[in-house]
Order: C-alpha cells, then structure tokens, then sequence
C-alpha cells in the first residue's frame, strides 16, 4: 500500500491504523449493502474474479459514519492480496500539491477520501478530473469518498462531476444508538477487551454519540484498564471518564 | 505584389462570408526559378489546407486568380498552381522521418491503399496504443433527435476518412456522448482496416507527452509519433486552453495531419469560437471541417439509453422502471448509467426483483440531499411554533401538561437528529438531568405506537426539521 505516491512521500505522513479492516467494522442493517459490495468489488473480485466489480464507487455521508475506515479498509484488503493501492486523504490538501495525483492510476486500486476539500478548487479538479480518465484507461479502480452525494457536493468543473455521477454511489449511513452500542462491543471484543452491552449503552448516552467520539474514548478505556490492570465496569469507566 | 492584388479582386468578386471560408485559409509559397530556367518568374503555389478549400477553389475562382495573373504581369508572370499543403515550417528531418516510417511501413507489407501508413513504433515512451474503447461503437449508440446529426456525421466520416468532413468537431455538454461517438468512429476506422494507426487520447495527455518530450529533449520523436497516425482523435480539447507551448505544437501536428489528408476528431464542451484561451489560428481551424452538437437528450431517449445499457449488464428492466429512472434524472447519460449501476448492486445484493418500489429505495443514496444541519435551538424554536408555545416554556420548570408534552417531543427530536449526548441536551432544556432526557425519549416512543396524533405530530416535525 502506499499511502501516497512519490516523489512527495517525504513532505506526507498517512499511515494506516492497523483496526481499520472490513472486520472491525460494524456493517448490520442499513450499511450491510454497501461494505458486501466494497468487499465484492476490491476484495473478492482481485482474489476470486466471481463477480463483474464496480470500476468507480462513490461512498458518501455525514461527518465519522466510517468512511475514512472502509477506504482504508479497501487498502487493508489490497494489501492482503499483495496487490498495490493507494490511500490519500485530500482533508490534508494544503500539505503537497496536485503533482500528487501524476501516476496514481499506475496502480490498481486508488482511494481518494473526502473530496469535498479539493470541490471549487479548480487546479485539484482538473488534477482529479485527469486522474479520473486515467484511471479509467487503465481499466484501475477508484473510490472517492465525500460529505455530500455527487449532485449536491461543490465541484465546479462539470466534467468532473459527471464523472463522479458515473459509477455506483452509496450511502453511508449513521448508526442508531443500539446499532453503536453492537459496534462498540465488537470493537472491544476485537481489542481483546470484554465490555458488556450495559457499559456501552451507559457511553452511548452520557457521550457525544458520534461514532468518533466514541472511539476515541474505548481506546482511552483501553489504556486505562490496562494500566490499572481492570475490567470495563460501569464504576471502572465513570471514574476513568468523570461522568 | 501580384497576390495582392488578386485578393483586392477577389475580395470585390465573393461575398465576405466566401472569402473567409474559402479564400483566407489560402497560403502562398514562392518556388524561384532555377538555373536552367532562365528567363522565367518561378512558380506561385497556393496551398489549400484541405481538400475542401482546394476543391472549391479550384473550381470557383482558380481560373480567374490564373487570368488575372496574366493580365497583370503578362509574359513575366510566375507560373500558378494550386495544392494542399501549409507553408509553416515543418522541420525537414521530421518530414523525412514519417515520410521513412511510411515508406517502412510499405515494405513491410501493411495496406496502404487508404493512406494509412500503420507504422510500428520503435520508442518506448512513444510506443503506439490506440487507447480505443472497443465497448463505444454505433451499434450501442442510442440515437435520438438530439444527437442524431451528429451520429450520421460520424459514420460519414468513417466512410470518407480524411476528406469528407475534417477535422470533425463534436461539441456539446458533459456526459451527452461525444466520447462515445468518437470512440465509434476509431473503432469502426479499425474494423475497416486492422492496420489503421488510429489514437484516441484525452487532451492532457498530449500536454502531458510533450513535455515529457521538452524534458527529455526528444521533441523529434513527439513530433514523429503524433504526425504518423491515419486517425487523431483527441477527447475534450478545451483543456489546451491556457497552454500556449501545446497549442503551439498540436497547430503544427494539425497541419501537418491535415495537409496529408488524417482524419482528426475533436470534442469539446462548446463551440470552437468561445474557447476562451485558445489561439485565434486554432478556433479558426478547428470550424474548417464539419462542427456539430449534441444536446442533452429528451425524456424518450433517456428511456431508450437506460433500455440499451441495462441490455448491456444483463439486466432486467421494464419499461416503467427505466420511465421512473428518466423522468428524476434529466442532467446526463452518465448520471443515468451511475444511477442504473446503483440499481444493479442493490439488486444483486438483496436478490430481489427491480421494480419501482424498489428502485426508489435504492436510488435513494443517490438522490437524497444532505440532512439539514439540525441544531437543539433549532428544534426548540420548531417544536415551540408548532404547539404554538413560547421557547422559553420549553426550557422552564413549567410541568404542565401542555408544556410537558411539546417539551418532552423537542427532547426525542433532539435525540434523534443531533449527535448530543443526554447530559448536554438534558442542560439545553434549562440544565435538567439526562434521566430526564431518556425518560422523554422513552414516552414520546410510546406515546407514538398507542396515539395517532402524537405520531403524525411527530413524523410531520421529522419531516419539518429535515427537509
């Protein structure tokens, strides 16, 4: 995997977190469709071929529904099979310029997230927008991911936004507060921390519910515990906490 | 000078709109005579840059352009011919090399009898791809009133490579099918004749080839490449504007292709006169062939492409679904096919048939606006005016009944649509506890499932604050 392509590697530092995996990510109901086609389009396809997969995927949502991590779950996934992909999160932009985008279609899979931050920027779309044809010369595949859906997202060179229009777009949708409390389990469970049902319906409540946040504090749990060498008690996580 | 004057004459003669067309293209090149002619004046060729102003020419005012050199100059008048050609200069050892490349070509037994020349690349970095799409061809091009004149067009350029109408201008918006049809064209060249040497390429890449070439200092073999194919077809051209080197450099390339009767083919997402940061010589040129446009197309031939393309996929759809996808997406063909994609994946994951029904549940994804930004104040102020009470009830002590319940509604809402923990929608509601928040929560849920007009209340506020 390359987080970014040369020659600016050295101005750029992305890593992948080794927890965003197709695994670690809670996909029951309304997100169920979307990750089986991620995962049939990059990750059994390059392995099996069974299935004709979607050249161009568009993943849309609100802010932390887990875009960033299925993208990354992509390049996971690629990395797995041995194959080359590329992750590059346009949220840091201003960091290098568009020269980036040159010989990203080289490789089999891109994965561009949040475009929102390059939309009215007109030499980053047309840098994508390049990319873009490129990409689909070279029979490569590309997943963009954005805040809003390819009609209503900001980009103002039309042939771009065609384009992004071309492929199959998916929703990502938020979880309701049960369907965090399961994904908070499971993302417990897979960092070898058990955490009843009860303890997670506690943070779901008295934190703010994004995902995110959420996040956030199961890994400040996760130290916590494992310094005091304690179990994820509901008293255990008021006092870590202060809530 | 002589030519001078024939065009003072000829201005006189035609009316403007001819003399544009036909006579201004004209270039004039001027042979002097040689040692063992002595006594002669030398030749004046006038070169035509295509066989459409050479034709018309030679027609129409050629014999009198020859009077007319007579009569002014008599017996010291230089000879007059008239061919294609351009007198800008092409390096000699450039023209030499494809005149060679042919001339290999030839030997080694390619068909030649079209004028295509079908020359190996021996480069590298040059090396010869057509980039064609073999899946764009006429047969799937799905015709209708907006682009059919630019369809029948297309296959007369097929039939008449290089002469009929050329260069060939395709302009229109984004996503209407101009690559489609230029891709039809390369593709169907190549069925005629396996050997053609046709390129397809998107504007950046000759941008981008070239100054690789600048780079590497191999401008000879850019320039040999890009003037030995039988076919240009270059995607989206207005992406030239603002780079004047290329400008330069494709100038020449057209020339040079034109002069040898290549057929180009070039899109556009407008006509050729409002490219802004275009050289004048290239807007010029580029209206000397043939320009047409596609428009977006109508309710009936969106049906039709949505029809085409499901036949395309292997898939199963009826003529009411298609309608239903047509009638919401009106912008492009792309939006469309991305639109039939969606359609397709959902189907294939829940195996269940496509109906309308379900068509609109899975295109929703693709169709839905992002949610308002939904604020606690905000559901406040929308809760309030809907119960016809004062906001600042809502956050007092007041338990009566009628402040309760609307209070008790603006807390499940805020639940709902924000992402605020119950504490801090408990301290939006005049500091109250988070048990408070949940009990709300709770009784609004219930209160739903038993009263229909708490529940259409609600829903009516969902509706209200997310749209």
């Amino acid at each position: 995997m390359r987080a970014f392509p040369l020659p600016q590697q050295a101005t750029l530092s992305v890593q992948l977190p080794d927890e965003a995996t197709f695994d670690s990510f809670y996909s029951e109901h309304q997100n169920a469709e979307v990750v089986a086609r991620l995962k049939a389009c990059f990750f059994q396809e390059v392995s099996t071929l069974s299935s004709k997969p979607e050249q161009f995927v568009y993943l849309w949502g609100s802010e932390a529904v887990g875009r960033t991590h299925l993208l990354q779950a992509v390049c996971h996934a690629c990395m797995t099979l041995g194959k080359e992909c590329a992750y590059l999160p346009l949220r840091d932009h201003k960091q290098f310029t568009v020269e980036i985008l040159e010989g990203l279609e080289m490789l089999p899979f891109v994965c561009l997230d949040d475009i929102d931050y390059i939309a009215s920027n007109a030499i980053w779309e047309e840098g994508l927008f390049h990319l873009y044809n490129r990409i689909r010369d070279n029979a490569g595949y590309l997943i963009v991911s954005a805040k809003m859906p390819p009609r209503e997202i900001n980009i103002c060179l039309p042939d771009l936004k065609s384009r992004l229009m071309w492929g199959a777009t998916f929703q990502l949708h938020e979880l309701s507060d049960e369907e965090k409390v399961s994904a908070l389990v499971l993302r417990a469970k897979l960092r070898g921390i058990p955490l009843s049902a009860e303890t997670a319906r506690f943070l779901v409540y008295r934190l703010s519910r994004d995902m995110q946040t959420l996040l956030n504090q199961l890994q400040v749990l996760d130290e916590a515990s494992l310094v005091a060498k304690h179990t994820l008690t509901l008293p255990f996580v008021r006092s870590v906490l202060e809530i | 000078m002589i030519w001078d004057e024939c065009l003072n004459r000829l201005r006189d003669e035609c009316s403007q709109q001819q003399f544009n067309t036909w006579i201004k293209p004209l270039q004039v090149k001027y042979t002097p005579p040689n040692a063992t002619e002595t006594g002669k004046s030398g030749t004046l060729t006038l070169l035509a840059p295509n066989s459409a102003v050479l034709q018309q020419v030679h027609e129409k005012f050629f014999p009198k352009i020859k009077m007319w050199f007579n009569e002014l100059e008599g017996e010291n008048a230089p000879a007059v011919t008239l061919s294609i050609g351009s007198s800008t200069a092409i390096s000699t050892d450039i023209a030499e090399t494809v005149a060679a490349m042919e001339k290999k070509s030839d030997a080694q037994g390619h068909v030649h009898n079209t004028g295509f020349s079908s020359y190996p690349a021996d480069s590298s970095d040059f090396e010869f791809k057509s980039h064609l799409n073999s899946t764009f061809t006429f047969d799937n091009f799905v015709e209708g009133k907006s682009n059919q004149l630019a369809r029948a067009a297309s296959q007369q350029v097929t039939e008449n490579l290089g002469n009929a109408y050329n260069p060939f201008f395709i302009y229109g918006g984004v996503g209407l099918g101009k690559t489609h049809l230029m891709h039809a064209i390369g593709n169907s060249i190549q069925k005629n004749n396996a050997k053609a040497r046709v390129l397809y390429l998107h504007s950046e890449r000759f941008v981008a080839d070239m100054v690789k070439a600048l780079q590497t200092n191999r401008m000879n073999e850019f320039k040999v490449f890009y003037r030995s194919v039988d076919a240009l077809l270059i995607d989206d051209i207005q992406f030239f504007a603002g780079k004047d080197r290329s400008q330069e450099e494709f100038f020449h390339t057209f020339n040079y292709l034109l002069e040898g009767q290549r057929q180009i083919i070039l899109t556009c997402d407008r006509y050729p006169k409002e490219i802004q940061g275009l050289e004048e010589r290239l807007k010029s040129r580029f209206g000397w062939g043939l320009t047409v446009a596609v428009e977006p197309p109508e309710l009936e031939m969106r049906v039709a492409i949505l029809m085409s393309k499901a036949v395309q996929f292997g898939l199963n759809l009826t003529y009411e679904v298609a309608f239903f996808i047509a009638k919401r997406i009106q912008s492009n063909v792309r939006e469309l096919e991305g639109a039939l994609r969606r359609v397709m994946a959902s189907a294939h994951f829940t195996g269940k048939p496509i109906t309308i029904d379900f068509v609109r549940e899975a295109l929703k994804d693709l169709l839905s606006l992002q949610a308002k930004l939904v604020t606690i104040e905000n559901i406040q102020k929308t809760v309030a005016e809907y119960y016809k009470v004062k906001t600042s009830d809502l956050l007092a002590a007041r338990r009566s009944r009628s402040i309760a319940r609307p209070r008790q509604m603006a807390m499940a809402l805020a639940k709902e649509l924000t992402n605020r923990s119950l504490p801090e929608i408990g301290e939006a509601f005049g500091g109250r506890d988070h048990t408070t928040v949940l009990h709300a929560c709770r009784k609004i849920k219930e209160l739903i499932a038993e009263n229909a007009d708490l529940a259409e209340d609600y829903t009516n506020l969902l509706r209200i604050l997310s749209t």
